[in-house]
């Protein structure tokens, strides 16, 4: 009873719905759009000259630098770059006290130009000094009140510093600095404070050069250190390596019992790895890579009746010790095994499947094709056969007659050819994406993938295409496969000025001139008013007249209908086929398939190497010879046709299976009785092979393995004795082991005791344990060079910067600016300090009135008509931000900022985030923007921002 | 007795959500007033109930007047109807221990919830972003995930005077919690088709987050004076050192806020009256003040700040007793019914409701169960919902027994 009401009490609660409620809520979250209009309250602004630091530029300019006013007048002032290196950040590494070498230290520059172009005609133009100056600090103002910079660089220790351009990289300038950054005998960097590096970068180009200018990127370029200055140190210091080697190396086999082969790369997994078998026509020696027995031949048996059952010496097997004298101080002991060793019988039927005329189950030369079938009749094992189809021959080895070649001027085989191959083979040379005269290779129409343009279509895809034309089916597409996106043909042409459709304006006639619009008179507005809404009685709406500015309407053209819904719109390319500017499979017809020559055999001239075609009105080449292909390019990967086909289930080669018929009943197979088989019994291999098959393969007995070099007390080693052979009656073991003092080797004797006859013996000289002692390691003191570039050292997790530099020009005053420019506009220039500060009162209230709440960040920005820009570059243009803003967020990792591209007409800078860092932290006031042109492109270039049509766009919460 | 599995079973389902109202969507959630069944029975009643001697676990003044120990736990299942939504929802109302010091005084420690949410709502539809002159309309739409809520740790302290004639309960209440509100805003251009129906495409979406940790007291003083049929009561309870700790991330910020509002304030007042003809029969009238509580409304849900609540309250009771002592003791019947007029700023909402109950003593009294059923209607501040159609089953299970007795010697 008691379990009862629990049900049910669980049943009551866990009945309650638990779907997401719908409802309004009572001043729920609601946004809202705002927009301040900004014209009045945008300024230039330029602090005083004293005041102004550039030292944090990301480029630095060497040259002749300009900008361009407003009414076309152009101001030059030189620039030179200030380059320092503080060499004592190295103090606390080797290379300040002592390196076996160093060579005089060089600095790289980077510039985004091509070095090699500028200094291709004139080195002279670039002069890199060596100077002296008191030291500053990169955020120094360094400026005088009339603009010209007061850090003297007329110090002058070193002038015209060689240098030259990198040759793997155009924009490395490499300057060669002076021996004086060493010390005498070239042992060490001088790190002291007081000898630190300043160069001078001038470059004075010709009025008539392609470069006025040459950036550098700085050391303050915060896009990695990839491109910033660096010091290049070469220098070698000593060093302690730990070494690696093998404690000895194979010298040679001597006093060989047959021929031997033996891999003796050290590098190579299989080292020492050794065969003792006389094979035809190969000499004993080295070899690359393990033997492949496929069609070796033995000509004497290793163990044959003759020394069957006794003790036969294989080889002397000798072997020296590592010659590093630092390898051998640390060998005491060598311990040797034999491993991996396998031996091969010498019998005239290993597998023992040979016939005898009395068991079924022995196949080998039974005379009759073999087929081994499991329970449910499928097939687990089969006599060797090829399946090479009626001809007896590989698709490479066929003639194309039904016969098999016998040279290569016989064989039609060709699997590159591109006449015939059912692909496209078409240069478009011209770049139009169609076939047109001047193209190489084959031509193709753009009809689609059914084949056929409208007049031949039939509208039934299974049998797309018909014989006959019916013009009356030209532009109806009965096929559904033409590509169309405009079918009416009433978009707008930018180039011709023609059509209606997205043309960004309103064309309606007002025919019956009841002020709204009604069909038939073009394209359709909707009279919703400033906010766009229907029904919410704002201004403008239902006031009978569009406001082309924001009231919605549709830019279909004058049939009120877009794209999409006009009858015969396709966009897909790969469902509309026909005319959509592109080959499609099934546009190339069989008869234009004539290979990238674009003519078939009876026209092509020439060579293969050198192909031509006979022009069409010349007709053939009267020299061609019939069934030839003088250009060889006729595809053709089956030239007897016999391949197999899965799908049409015909055809023999591949196909899996023996294609053999005995027209002489003999039960062998003979010549013109189609696909040969071997009668090599289920094993697949003939009796001279068997031996090789893994199954057939002798474990050798090796005794107990274990043999020893005691370097510092050698005492020679001998075993005469038979080891046990166990059940496969073969043995292999290192008999006797010597040491020849004056050679400074050691000799092991190999000897082999087999009850069989056996062909070879595969074996190989290892080591027990491979990483106790078959390799030795030790430490050594090397010299060893370094070469690096630093732009920093390492404190820690900071990187201390070795550079410090910036860009000597007189600064330019906005009163400069001033007199060409009129009061809608505002300038702002990075190299000037030339800044726009947005100061709106009614803005900036609303800013510090609204706390809390989310602002969107795809909707909230500042857009800023863009009058011009004074030079043809990009530029990035940042907000300053208040000191905590960036660590404020883990997703924040730089300040708004907007890009500006030449040629664009207005510039937006996304303010969500910065406004709602302001929201969020109601203590911090605000107090307007201010927009800076960013350094990291040319730094004098003028941004002319319009103040008309300006403003704000925020999307808040209520 | 009630069983241990049985109580710890009641606690686990105390996760579930609070009921929901469009009008409590505001200020902490829903913050009712917390009854017994048998108070729910009589119209809502804060002072009488339906229990014999008027003894309520909940109500401090009439803890003196069980000689038991009891333990009492409430529960109650509820659901909200309305044009556009229906929600069910169960809960914990009281969790309660409470045994006598003397015949009369009595002390009580109980478990209850403040205010509680646990509401996940969304936008039924976009709401319109009016464009400018620049800039295009927008549409908004937001779900709100509002889950915790502010429970209370109370103990209470009653007293009888002059023979019984004069009741007094104080009860000391520890606020204490947690709540945590997502906001996701989907942010829309607005296009139309040629039809003039609006087509939304999604753009943007914004999230808002807020986690408050709540502490406070509170204070209920109530009272009560007997005459021979008749008795007055009087309940007033305060708010004092409300604290909240708000850790807010809106988009990519977040920020950390401390609010304190130790300024002492009126939460609750309520009056009453009841007629007894004996002890098996009675009739009370009961008005109700909860004040709309006055602290900034930047730390309140979606910036709401609470309605206050005027309502009047009559129901009547009759206890049926059963003179064999093996089985039931008594069964009470109770009936009554509620006027609310909810005052919010913009203006005033009423909420009607009419309320059943009974309850059964069994075991020498000493175990009851209440039951009561409620039904009711209210207005909803949502222009757009008609009314709010709302049920409430409760049910309380208390049991008692005697703990301390002194023992007589021999």
């Amino acid at each position: 009873m008691t379990r009862i009401a629990y049900l049910i009490i669980c049943i009551i609660f866990f009945a309650c719905e638990s779907d997401p409620i719908k409802s309004k809520l009572h001043n729920g979250i609601e946004f809202e759009q705002y927009t301040f209009e900004i014209d009045n309250f945008t300024e230039s602004y330029q602090v005083d000259f004293q005041n102004i630091a550039k030292g944090e530029s990301n480029l630095l300019f060497s040259g002749y630098i300009f900008d361009i006013l407003l009414d076309g007048t152009t101001i030059k002032d030189t620039s030179r770059a200030l380059i320092s290196i503080d060499l004592s950040k190295f103090s606390d590494y080797d290379i300040c006290s002592s390196v076996v070498r160093i060579d005089p230290p060089k600095v790289s520059l980077y510039s985004s130009l091509k070095l090699s172009e500028i200094f291709s005609s004139n080195q002279d133009d670039l002069n890199i000094k060596l100077v002296s100056v008191e030291n500053y600090d990169e955020d120094q103002a360094f400026w005088t009140e009339s603009g010209i910079h007061s850090i003297d660089i007329s110090n002058v220790i070193d002038e015209n510093l060689n240098y030259s351009v990198m040759d793997s990289s155009e924009n490395e300038l490499i300057i060669d600095l002076p021996n004086s950054f060493i010390s005498q005998d070239s042992t060490a960097l001088i790190c002291d404070e007081n000898n630190n590096i300043s160069l001078v970068i001038e470059y004075f180009p010709n009025e008539s050069s392609d470069f006025q200018y040459i950036d550098w990127y700085s050391s303050d370029f915060n896009y990695g250190n990839s491109l910033t200055p660096k010091i290049n140190l070469d220098y070698t210091k000593m060093e302690s390596v730990d070494t690696t080697e093998y404690q000895f190396n194979i010298d040679n086999y001597l006093d060989s019992h047959s021929k031997y082969y033996y891999i003796n790369n050290i590098l190579d997994n299989n080292w020492s790895t050794t065969f003792f078998m006389n094979v035809v026509g190969l000499n004993s020696g080295t070899i690359d890579s393990i033997m492949d027995f496929s069609s070796l031949v033995i000509e004497d048996p290793l163990i044959n009746m003759s020394n069957l059952s006794t003790k036969v010496d294989l080889a002397v097997l000798r072997i020296e010790l590592n010659d590093n004298p630092l390898a051998q101080d640390s060998i005491s002991q060598i311990l040797l095994a034999l491993e991996d060793v396998i031996a091969y019988v010498n019998e005239d039927d290993p597998s023992a499947d040979d016939y005898d005329g009395l068991d079924s189950t022995l196949t080998d030369g039974n005379t009759q094709y073999d087929i081994l079938y499991n329970s449910i009749g499928s097939i687990i094992a089969s006599e060797k056969f090829n399946d090479f189809g009626s001809d007896n021959c590989e698709n490479q080895f066929e003639k194309g007659n039904g016969e098999c070649c016998e040279n290569d001027e016989e064989c039609v085989y060709n699997n590159e050819g591109s006449e015939n191959n059912s692909l496209l083979n078409w240069l478009d040379n011209d770049g139009d994406g169609l076939w047109s005269n001047g193209d190489t290779g084959e031509e193709w129409i753009d009809f689609g993938s059914d084949g056929c343009t409208d007049e031949y279509e039939t509208g039934d895809l299974d049998n797309p295409c018909s014989d006959s034309p019916d013009n009356s089916l030209l532009g109806t597409d009965p096929n559904g496969d033409n590509y169309n996106i405009d079918p009416n043909e009433d978009n707008y042409n930018s180039e011709t000025d023609l059509g209606f459709e997205n043309n960004g304006e309103l064309d309606w006639t007002d025919d019956n001139n009841n002020e709204i619009w009604e069909e038939g008179e073009g394209e359709q507005w909707l009279d919703y008013g400033l906010d766009g809404i229907p029904d919410t009685y704002d201004i403008y709406e239902n006031d009978k007249e569009f406001q082309q500015d924001f009231e919605p309407f549709f830019d279909y053209g004058l049939d009120n209908i877009e794209d999409q819904s006009e009858p015969g719109f396709c966009n897909s390319l790969i469902s509309c086929t026909e005319n959509n500017f592109q080959y499609d499979v099934g546009e190339l017809n069989d008869i234009n398939d004539l290979g990238i020559d674009g003519c078939t055999d009876e026209y092509e001239i020439g060579t293969k190497e050198d192909p031509n075609c006979q022009l069409p009105e010349d007709g053939p080449n009267p020299d061609y010879v019939p069934e030839t292909d003088p250009h060889g390019d006729n595809y053709n990967i089956d030239p007897n046709s016999d391949n197999y086909n899965s799908v049409t289930d015909s055809g023999f080669e591949n196909n899996d299976e023996l294609d053999w018929t005995d027209g002489n009943n003999n039960g062998i197979w003979d010549e013109e009785e189609g696909e040969q088989w071997f009668d090599y019994g289920l094993d697949q291999t003939e009796n001279e092979y068997e031996q090789y098959l893994p199954e057939n393969q002798i474990i050798v007995s090796l005794s107990n393995n274990e043999y020893q070099i005691d370097i510092n007390d050698f005492s020679e080693y001998s075993e005469l004795g038979i080891p046990n052979t166990a059940d496969n009656k073969v043995a292999l073991w290192i008999s006797s082991i010597t040491s020849n003092a004056i050679e400074d080797v050691y000799d092991l004797t190999l000897s082999i005791y087999s009850e069989r006859q056996l062909d070879g013996i595969k074996l190989k000289l290892d080591h027990p344990d491979d990483f106790s002692n078959l390799k030795v390691s030790w430490a050594e003191n090397y010299e060893r060079n370094y070469s690096g570039q630093y732009s920093y050292v390492e404190d820690g997790e900071y990187q201390d910067k070795i550079f410090k530099d910036l860009s000597l020009y007189p600064l330019r005053g906005l009163d400069f600016y001033s007199e060409t420019l009129p009061d809608s506009l505002v300038l702002m220039n990075y190299g000037y300090d030339v800044f726009c500060h947005l100061n709106s009162d009614k803005f900036n209230s609303f800013v510090n009135e609204h706390s809390g709440g989310s602002i969107s960040l795809q909707y909230s920005k500042i857009i800023i008509p863009i009058e011009m820009l004074s030079h043809d570059s990009d530029i990035k243009v940042d907000i300053d931000i208040p000191s905590q803003y960036l660590s404020s967020s883990n997703y924040i990792t730089e300040s708004p900022y907007g890009y500006v591209e030449y040629g664009d007409d207005r510039m937006e800078i996304d303010i969500g985030s910065l406004i709602q860092y302001y929201m969020i932290n109601d203590d911090i006031p605000f107090e307007g923007f201010i927009l800076r042109n960013n350094s990291k492109s040319y730094n004098f270039n003028s941004l002319y921002l319009n103040k008309h049509n300006s403003y704000i766009q925020l999307v808040i919460q209520k | 007795m009630i069983s241990k599995l049985s109580i710890v079973f009641l606690l686990l389902l105390s996760v579930s959500l609070a009921q929901f109202s469009t009008n409590s969507v505001n200020g902490f959630g829903n913050n009712s007033h917390i009854i017994s069944p048998s108070s729910e029975s009589m119209g809502g009643m804060w002072m009488y109930n339906s229990n014999i001697n008027n003894w309520d676990p909940l109500l401090a003044s009439s803890i003196y007047k069980t000689n038991l120990t009891m333990i009492a736990v409430s529960s109650s299942f509820e659901g909200v109807h309305t044009n556009h939504y229906k929600v069910n929802s169960h809960l914990i109302n009281s969790v309660n221990f409470s045994f006598p010091i003397n015949k009369k005084m009595g002390f009580s420690i109980g478990l209850s919830p403040y205010s509680r949410t646990g509401y996940h709502i969304e936008d039924s539809q976009y709401n319109m972003i009016g464009g400018t002159e620049y800039a295009s309309p927008l549409g908004s739409k937001s779900s709100y995930n509002i889950q915790g809520g502010i429970s209370k740790l109370s103990i209470a302290l009653s007293r009888a005077s002059f023979n019984e004639k004069i009741a007094l309960g104080f009860k000391w209440n520890i606020l204490f919690g947690n709540q945590e509100i997502n906001t996701t805003t989907s942010l829309a251009e607005i296009s139309y088709d040629q039809m003039g129906n609006q087509i939304f495409t999604l753009n943007e979406i914004l999230y808002n987050y807020e986690f408050n940790h709540f502490n406070g007291y509170s204070y209920d003083f109530d009272s009560r004076i007997n005459t021979k049929n008749s008795s007055f009561s009087f309940l007033i309870s305060l708010l004092d050192d409300f604290e909240i700790n708000r850790n807010e991330v809106s988009q990519l910020f977040s920020s950390n806020n401390n609010y304190l509002f130790d300024k002492l304030q009126i939460d609750e007042l309520a009056l009453g009256y009841m007629y007894n003809k004996n002890n098996n029969f009675g009739i009370a009238l009961e008005g109700h003040f909860k004040n709309n509580i006055k602290y900034s409304e930047e730390v309140m849900i979606l910036g709401n700040s609470t309605p206050s609540q005027i309502s009047i309250h009559n129901g009547l009771y009759k206890i049926i007793n059963n003179a064999r002592t093996d089985s039931w003791n008594s069964i009470n019947l109770s009936t009554g019914y509620s006027y609310k007029l909810i005052k919010f700023n913009e203006e005033d909402l009423n909420d009607i409701s009419f309320s059943l109950g009974m309850g059964i003593s069994f075991n020498e009294k000493k175990n009851n169960i209440n039951i009561s059923f409620t039904i009711g209607s209210r207005e909803s501040i949502v222009e757009t919902i008609d009314r709010e159609n709302y049920y409430k089953f409760n049910m309380a299970i208390l049991s008692g027994d005697k703990w301390f007795e002194k023992r007589k010697r021999d």
